[in-house]
């Protein structure tokens, strides 16, 4: 059992080199926001997703309500249903406890590792979380570093190095996993011209929900069974 | 959970990664920039198609950064 969770500690390794860059940006945004290491901290620990936590200070910093906050988070972290839902038959072996730990801790990278790499139906449950806990450790780490040196560091020099950009690297690789055929790749484009639209029209926090529910009631009407 | 709802779901993540990344590239500070010609627009083309070609989490996210970061010294 123990070697099983060393294993997965060390399977880890890629998850925390896409970690460590993207949680230092994080830390750096959050700083700028004026949050601070505990709260940052806490955020790691208790939300743990990268895009959400993004979206959630990048929302803080322009004064947004708390409505528009919770439902775009909600919606940005729906995707982890899905995946959760695909791994479920080959969970069904761990308990409902160990399930729950399971979940709570799986991230599109750790999904990929175990979709992949691994196997639920039949690694051991201390191998599994061994990956999540390395990976969610790395996450804590530098997401609390970035707070201290988004404070040690120059703005003009974080932006020099595209620390800036790191969210918008982020949603684009996270966006590409979705974009498996034209049909799709045509409704993202229009979930990008509408949102300038609404821009244009009326800017507000609940335009990337409202444009979300037509792209993804568009997406039903065009659907076709693959 | 009916078929239509679990297909509607299927289609969310496009739609709000795609929104809130045009948000963030076209709507800069709250301000709306359609100028194609800045390092965040054209670092987006390399990224995306390392993205979708590789299906890798990381590879973009370096890509994209490393494509700003160099753009900005040239631009």
């Amino acid at each position: 059992m123990r070697s099983g969770f060393w294993q997965g500690v060390v399977e880890a390794t890629p998850i925390c080199l896409v970690y460590a860059p993207v949680g230092l940006a994080f830390g750096v945004l959050a700083s700028q926001a004026g949050l601070n290491p505990l709260a940052v901290g806490l955020m790691s620990v208790l939300v743990y997703a990268g895009s959400a936590q993004f979206i959630a200070v990048g929302l803080m910093q322009t004064g947004a309500a708390i409505g528009p906050i919770i439902l775009t988070t909600f919606l940005v972290n729906l995707r982890h249903m899905l995946m959760s839902a695909a791994l479920s038959v080959r969970l069904k072996r761990l308990s409902l406890g160990q399930q729950a730990v399971f979940c709570y801790e799986l991230t599109d990278e750790t999904f990929a590792v175990h979709s992949t790499a691994l196997d639920p139906g039949h690694d051991s449950f201390p191998h599994l979380i061994g990956v999540n806990i390395t990976s969610q450790l790395c996450w804590i780490v530098s997401t609390i570093l970035g707070v201290w040196l988004g404070g040690a560091l120059p703005e003009t020099l974080l932006r020099q190095w595209g620390v800036d950009y790191a969210m918008a690297a982020m949603f684009i690789a996270l966006l590409s996993l979705y974009l498996t055929t034209l049909r799709r790749a045509l409704l993202a484009a229009a979930a990008v011209l509408l949102i300038i639209i609404g821009q244009i029209l009326i800017p507000s926090d609940w335009n990337p929900i409202l444009v979300t529910i037509i792209i993804a009631s568009l997406g039903v009407l065009t659907h076709r069974e693959s | 959970m009916p078929k239509w709802l679990e297909t509607w779901l299927g289609y969310v993540p496009v739609g709000i990664l795609a929104a809130l990344l045009g948000k963030a590239l076209f709507v800069p500070g709250g301000q709306v920039n359609l100028n194609l010609v800045r390092p965040e627009i054209i670092a987006l083309v390399p990224a995306i198609l390392v993205g979708v070609k590789t299906k890798n989490l990381f590879l973009p996210v370096l890509i994209g950064i490393a494509s700003v970061a160099l753009l900005r010294l040239v631009m």
